[in-house]
């Protein structure tokens, strides 16, 4: 077996290759699965690692995350520092009081960051008419579902103030 | 508020107060927004007259009893809780910190009757590892352990100390 040979100035015995990454379980801050690495960024100029490219499954829209947001690489996933917001999609929303608003179909990022600016979510049977944009200002928890921080009286005045 | 003789030494406020026949079916949500179940039965105290906890059904399992004291907020169409009840805890993967699947939760092992757990029984194709609450890093979608802790290790010790006790 013949020995690689190196041409750099550092040390490159630590380094990961994107033989490792590609294929690799992305987890999120929540530690919900989000999809597997299929591609791995490159800035041709900068020649930097700039992020991964998830693949979410099969019909289902990929994904892109920045480095920034990579917490760390192990040697059997991709462990992420944030809670991606595209997972609140599709997620049930409850007033304070457990009544259903609807289903989140779609949602306002800052700036294709990750922060939520705002939920829109619809529903044709809810108190408040067919889509509504709820401020991400009154979101108490998201986990399974979607808890709001407001009942339907405060939440249909924010919806006929905005 | 008219429909009502009051005999009543409190003032009388019939549309904030619930009427708990009403609450029957009505759903129990988590802190997180998770559906625990639906409100079979509620329970008084006959000696304090006071609310003391609720029976919860959900799709033929066994009913849940959950005390007030893990009530956030009680309305006319749910009971939403203060936390995330461990026993839903059964069926989610368990990964170590570096993302290995180490196998499923089968059991949840919980201090007396509360919600806060002690260690889970965790079972994949092979093996079955009791795991202690000091071992797990944090509970969300997943069960995450600790880096170095060796699961197997620990549950082997456990078993081969229950052997030598019978």
């Amino acid at each position: 077996m013949t020995q690689e040979k190196f041409i750099s100035g550092r040390d490159l015995s630590k380094t990961v290759t994107s033989e490792d990454l590609l294929g690799k379980e992305v987890i999120d801050l929540d530690d919900g699965f989000i999809g597997v690495v299929d591609k791995v960024l490159i800035d041709p100029r900068k020649l930097e690692f700039i992020g991964i490219s998830i693949d979410k499954g099969f019909l289902r829209k990929g994904l892109t995350i920045g480095k920034n947001y990579i917490g760390k690489i192990t040697p059997h996933a991709v462990f992420l520092k944030i809670k991606v917001s595209y997972g609140v999609k599709g997620k049930i929303v409850f007033d304070r009081d457990g009544w259903i608003v609807g289903k989140v179909s779609s949602i306002e990022l800052y700036k294709n960051k990750n922060k939520i600016i705002s939920l829109i979510v619809k529903s044709g049977f809810s108190y408040l008419g067919e889509e509504v944009m709820i401020p991400a200002s009154y979101i108490e928890a998201i986990g399974e579902n979607v808890m709001l921080s407001v009942g339907k009286n405060k939440l249909r005045e924010i919806i006929l103030r905005d | 508020m008219v429909g009502y003789e009051y005999v009543t030494r409190r003032e009388p406020n019939l549309d904030k107060w619930i009427n708990i026949k009403k609450l029957i079916g009505k759903r129990v949500l988590s802190k997180g927004g998770t559906i625990v179940g639906y409100i079979s039965e509620i329970r008084i105290n006959s000696n304090t007259l006071e609310l003391e906890g609720i029976v919860i059904k959900k799709n033929f399992k066994k009913p849940i009893y959950i005390g007030k004291s893990y009530f956030s907020h009680l309305s006319n169409r749910a009971v939403i809780l203060n936390m995330e009840p461990s026993i839903l805890f059964v069926g989610k993967k368990v990964i170590t910190i570096d993302g290995r699947i180490i196998g499923k939760v089968k059991k949840v092992n919980r201090k007396g009757t509360t919600n806060e757990v002690e260690s889970f029984v965790v079972t994949s194709v092979w093996r079955k590892y009791l795991i202690p609450i000091s071992g797990v890093r944090r509970v969300t979608n997943l069960v995450l352990i600790k880096n170095k802790y060796d699961a197997r290790k620990i549950h082997l010790w456990k078993r081969s100390k229950q052997n030598r006790n019978v």
